[in-house]
């Protein structure tokens, strides 16, 4: 079962952080729960020939590509069939009761796409810049423009809202 | 991200302080408000059915069968007359516990079974008194039935079989001694009160549907409707 228990103890390690970067980015809960579902599978599916030490790097990546891949066809069909659907409608709920959340999804939103993915690995999932310029496929220093550039416009955003 | 990182960074591209340690505040609300959590429970639902669980392939196959496979060991002992023959022993008898597990073995298979053996607890307990046995296996056995009846009535399978249940133990009744009667009374008393509890919920439920059905032509009537009463 050794399999088994190493899968799943990724799972429950990165699993919200795959959520939340397919939540904040589309605001579809039952979509990021989908993706998040299609993400883990295709782990499992290829989990002996993946490197662990570039795993997180791959859960995003292959969670942004599901992401952008589902907007340009809208593939929701398939991933729904694909997965039953086991949903927290408890964390729905509240999500869709808080102002905070509210006002930070109007901030992120508007920013730019590139701004707004540095902004969720960075400054939500606290991701290094080395890591998150992994999964961006950029440079360091990249990141480090763009996150700053993110910051100063979601302060912005979040301050007029007050 | 520790904060201070952040500041430094932002400090590196020519921020003053001040403005470095605004921005980390802003980042550091965003990260608590963006990040939640979801239940373990989702999360487990997902992992079992990727994955299946350790205690579905290694503990609740066997739990399945264990009835069937302690039924075959028990043939292979005792041997199939063995079984044949129990079906026909008392409580208290030898051979008693192996009718016991070939009727959960029957029922495992066929749940419908259950109120033929709801049947059997009452000739049991008939048997039982006709030869004088002890009160206490009388007693023992009546509590038996009360636990399958409710067991198979559970299932909705008591229907068909629960008179010829009562007649058994009304036959008992009349062989009893004072003790074994009191306790015959008891369970009689028992299953007469679950009946009237089921009757009165279906007729609650009748009534309950007539008189909305009758809410608009009852108004001016007298008033005195007892809709209980058919």
């Amino acid at each position: 079962m050794a399999r088994e228990d190493d899968f799943s103890e990724v799972y429950r390690k990165y699993s919200d952080k795959i959520f939340r970067y397919l939540y904040w980015q589309s605001k579809n809960f039952h979509l990021a729960e989908d993706l998040t579902s299609e993400v883990f599978t295709r782990a499992w599916e290829s989990w002996d020939s993946l490197r662990k030490e570039f795993l997180q790097a791959w859960l995003f990546r292959v969670a942004h590509n599901l992401l952008v891949d589902w907007y340009r066809k809208k593939k929701e069909v398939q991933i729904n069939e694909r997965h039953e659907g086991f949903y927290d409608e408890n964390l729905l709920e509240k999500l869709g009761n808080d102002e905070q959340v509210d006002g930070l999804w109007k901030a992120l939103n508007s920013l730019p796409e590139n701004l707004k993915r540095v902004a969720i690995l960075r400054f939500v999932e606290e991701l290094s810049a080395k890591e998150a310029a992994v999964i961006l496929n950029v440079s360091e220093v990249n990141v480090r423009v763009l996150q700053h550039r993110a910051l100063v416009k979601l302060k912005e955003v979040m301050n007029d809202a007050k | 991200m520790p904060n201070d990182d952040l500041v430094k960074e932002l400090k590196i591209r020519g921020l003053s302080q001040t403005e470095a340690e605004e921005l980390g505040e802003a980042a550091k609300s965003i990260g608590q408000i963006g990040r939640f959590t979801r239940s373990n429970e989702v999360k487990e639902q997902f992992l079992i059915k990727l994955l299946g669980t350790k205690e579905k392939q290694s503990f609740v196959w066997p739990r399945l069968f264990a009835p069937a496979i302690a039924f075959v060991l028990i043939l292979a002992v005792l041997g199939t007359g063995s079984v044949v023959f129990a079906q026909k022993s008392l409580p208290g008898d030898v051979l008693y516990p192996v009718k016991r597990l070939s009727e959960n073995v029957a029922v495992s298979l066929n749940p419908e079974l259950e109120q033929e053996i709801v049947v059997r607890r009452s000739q049991e307990v008939k048997d039982l008194v006709e030869k004088k046995e002890d009160s206490e296996l009388v007693k023992n056995t009546l509590d038996d039935f009360s636990e399958d009846s409710k067991e198979a009535k559970s299932k909705g399978h008591a229907n068909g079989n629960l008179e010829e249940g009562v007649r058994n133990l009304e036959d008992a009744r009349e062989r009893s001694s004072e003790d074994e009667r009191r306790q015959i009374d008891e369970t009689l008393k028992k299953l007469e009160e679950q009946k009237d509890e089921d009757e009165g919920s279906v007729q609650g439920t009748k009534s309950e549907e007539k008189e909305k059905d009758n809410e608009g032509s009852n108004r001016g009537s007298n008033g005195n409707n007892d809709h209980g009463e058919d």
